[in-house]
């Protein structure tokens, strides 16, 4: 397919699904894109900008066709410090460095890294996602008015109830008007949306961050930029993932990893917060129908137009029907099948899940929580190896010499059982050592072969090793100490001469 | 006039054609016009038919928006039940239809016929299969293609471009060549059209005009001259005015039941851009076309 072909696919082969589901992303963004704000602590004008921007950029030159990306929660939870601390043109700086970072990262092909973040810790990702969000909520839920609690029980109620009446108008938006209007109507007691904060009257202007370019900004935001990139590319990539398990489809992951940094670049220099690819609205997305390029511009242009059009409008939302909205993106974003396979997958997966989960929930960064899952998973990981090795042994005739056979990995993991495989207190004249059938895989493979070696000299044995494969061949010549093996076909001379 | 082999040039010899077949109108002449060929040269004949991917995300209609528990597995389970229940239903469609045509070819005398049955792009895996072959035939028009009148399919238009092989194009309507039109204009793949014609049993006994369009050069005349010495008995034209409609003319007034040229000399931009000779042909001209690159 020539290039000319593919572009005009990506963007015009499903017009009319691509159309009716910006829509629908673009109304469900809207709510989303203040919940954000208002969680990172600015005006929900620097979701809304960043929403609008990030999903037209991404249309333009991101990876993945139907997925969306927008302001999301996993990097306003990440920024509410540097936010307090410094104020919200330090986020700005903070998103374009963000965007170089990942600009750079799509050139080092991180997205290869992906492959060693394993199920368990993705399932843990995404459920700590989940708890972030719903967490968010709850500074709108404590010490207000029982109306309020009301209202979010009855927009919960619209969400899930009113999709069985018809699937042809998206439910979270027939909550949020019809709770609007109720709020207005009765004057109800509850916080609006624009009691958070300034809303966008106008088009966003490029301007650059009203911050000192010295090395202290830099000092500043380089931390919270590198954490925002990290955790950025992590929901993008395994959003990406998702999206290609919906629609059968491959995507470029490089490119969407560069595309990810072209958006943050521009989106902060536009007054926009950071943000990535988002899990629930990609589903949206997917759900109704939107599969190509034009579904996220239309997203992002349609979002725009909304917010400007209708900013009065858009102030008077009452805020717990926002709240509604974000508990239902949290519910949709849980894994709940994960809750009820904890007793039946294997110990470690649900450890790894788990302790993903606890950590981001204590640190607020999803990064760290990430990568203390991959540790968790590579540790669990080399001790279940480290037992595919098995040392067998045989005593000669006369009982003087004894043959042992090596079989397996042998890795710095299996140190102790392999050195107590051998039996030292045995009286022998000598021993052979058969590896031909183990592979060793680092120098600490070869130490332990060095000790049981060494300790055998010691007691007077003659020992010998016998059958090393070309694979631990170049690790033992390289790294071994013991006199060297005649030749390697197992025919050897005695070593300890 | 009709014309012959020449005495002296080694004939090119066809082991195999590659005949695509889908659910369009156009099977059935595909499968006749590779009959013909099978006929004429003797070669085995591979029908192929491609199940395209089915793509089950624009065909449902769920605007709700919301987000309920299992969002994500729910949605995976009900996007692979709906592909599912297409690629079977695609599957079974494809056996019969290549059933059938693997019948007309015995019926029309071809016996030595394989069929394979894939999945996957249609275009890729022509491409694919006709490593293995020495022509292509595919219809004008496949099943995706709306059914505006007198257009060509974007597949068949991407394959033109991207087959190494002679693609004939079948007409909706197989009709047995008897007379050929060439449109020649000189270049490389005219010259290539020519001299494969020439040294194969295509076109034997068959009434054949060269149809020399644009403007006259010297290096078109010695073109020319070439291409008459290795078509013996063929009546040349040179008609004026635009390529497309004086070619469109000649095949109109021979009544000529196939149409060879050389294809696609430009990028894909610029053919978007400015259009084509050979899409403006293969749209005009009723017949089915060979065309060489």
């Amino acid at each position: 397919m020539s290039w000319f072909e593919r572009l005009r696919a990506g963007w015009f082969g499903n017009v009319r699904g691509d159309v009716l589901a910006g829509l629908v992303v673009a109304l469900a963004l809207i709510p989303e894109a203040i919940g954000f704000s208002i969680i990172a602590g600015v005006d929900p004008r620097v979701g809304l900008y960043a929403s609008f921007s990030i999903a037209v950029i991404i249309a333009l030159v991101g990876g993945r066709p139907g997925m969306i990306s927008a302001a999301t929660a996993a990097v306003a939870v990440l920024v509410v410090p540097l936010v307090r601390d410094h104020g919200v043109e330090y986020l700005f700086a903070a998103t374009v460095l963000m965007g170089v970072i990942q600009f750079g990262a799509g050139f080092l092909r991180v997205d290869l890294l992906m492959r060693f973040v394993s199920r368990s810790v993705i399932t843990g990702f995404v459920n700590a996602l989940a708890i972030l969000i719903f967490m968010a909520q709850l500074p709108q839920l404590i010490d207000v008015t029982m109306i309020t609690y009301v209202m979010v029980a009855g927009g919960l109620g619209i969400i899930y109830l009113f999709p069985l009446l018809t699937r042809q108008v998206p439910s979270p938006l027939v909550a949020i008007i019809v709770l609007t209007v109720l709020a207005i109507y009765f004057g109800l007691d509850v916080n609006r949306v624009g009691d958070m904060g300034a809303l966008p009257d106008a088009l966003p202007l490029w301007a650059l961050p009203q911050v000192p370019l010295t090395g202290e900004t830099l000092q500043i935001i380089l931390p919270f930029s590198l954490t925002m990139a990290a955790v950025g590319l992590l929901e993008s990539l395994l959003t990406a993932q998702i999206v290609d398990d919906l629609t059968d489809t491959g995507s470029d992951k490089a490119r969407g990893v560069r595309g990810q940094g072209i958006a943050n670049f521009f989106t902060g220099f536009l007054g926009g917060m950071g943000g990535c690819a988002m899990i629930g609205q990609s589903v949206i997305n997917v759900k109704s129908g939107g599969s190509g390029r034009l579904s996220a511009l239309v997203a992002g242009a349609v979002l725009l137009f909304l917010i400007v059009a209708l900013g009065g409008l858009v102030a008077q939302i009452p805020m717990p029907a926002l709240v509604a909205v974000m508990i239902m993106v949290s519910i949709g974003t849980f894994s709940w099948t994960s809750i009820s396979s904890l007793r039946g997958h294997p110990w470690q997966s649900s450890l790894v899940m788990l302790t993903t989960v606890v950590v981001v929930v204590a640190t607020h960064n999803l990064a760290t929580g990430v990568l203390a899952g991959v540790l968790l998973s590579g540790i669990f990981f080399a001790s279940k190896v480290s037992g595919l090795f098995a040392v067998s042994s045989e005593l000669s005739a006369d009982g003087a010499s004894r043959v042992y056979f090596v079989r397996g990995e042998v890795f710095f993991a299996s140190a102790d059982r392999f050195v107590e495989a051998f039996d030292l207190r045995e009286v022998l004249d000598s021993v052979v050592i058969d590896v031909s059938g183990a592979h060793f895989w680092d120098i600490s493979a070869v130490a332990m072969l060095d000790k049981v070696v060494l300790k055998f000299r010691r007691e007077g044995t003659e020992t010998v090793v016998r059958g090393l494969n070309e694979a631990s061949a170049t690790l033992v010549d390289r790294f071994g100490s013991y006199d060297k093996v005649g030749d390697r076909d197992g025919v050897s001379a005695p070593a300890g001469h | 006039m009709g014309f012959r082999l020449l005495p002296g040039i080694r004939g090119i010899i066809m082991k195999r054609i590659l005949a695509a077949i889908d659910t369009s109108l156009y099977a059935d002449s595909v499968v006749d016009h590779a009959a013909w060929l099978a006929r004429r040269t003797g070669a085995a004949v591979e029908l192929l038919h491609v199940i395209q991917p089915s793509d089950p995300v624009p065909g449902r209609s769920d605007m709700s928006g919301a987000l309920g528990l299992g969002a994500r597995s729910g949605l995976m389970e009900e996007l692979v039940q709906l592909a599912e229940v297409q690629g079977r239903l695609a599957r079974e469609q494809g056996k019969a239809l290549l059933a059938g045509a693997a019948a007309r070819l015995a019926a029309a005398g071809v016996s030595d016929v394989q069929s394979l049955h894939r999945h996957g792009g249609v275009v890729e895996t022509l491409i694919e299969r006709e490593a293995e072959a020495d022509i292509v035939v595919v219809g004008k028009r496949g099943e995706q293609a709306d059914f505006a009148r007198g257009h060509i399919g974007s597949l068949v238009e991407r394959l033109v471009r991207e087959s190494v092989r002679p693609v004939l194009v079948a007409a909706r309507r197989y009709a047995l060549p008897k007379t050929a039109v060439i449109a020649f204009d000189g270049g490389p793949s005219a010259t290539k059209a020519v001299q494969f014609l020439a040294a194969s049993p295509l076109l034997a006994d068959m009434a054949v005009h060269l149809v020399v369009a644009g403007k006259a050069q010297a290096s078109v005349e010695a073109a020319v001259e070439a291409a008459v010495a290795v078509l013996p008995g063929a009546v040349v034209h040179q008609p004026s005015g635009a390529a497309a409609e004086a070619i469109h003319g000649v095949v109109t007034a021979t009544r000529a039941e196939l149409l060879v040229m050389g294809a696609y000399g430009h990028s894909p931009l610029r053919s978007f851009i400015l259009g084509s000779t050979t899409t403006a042909l293969m749209q005009a001209c009723q017949t089915s076309v060979l065309l060489f690159r």
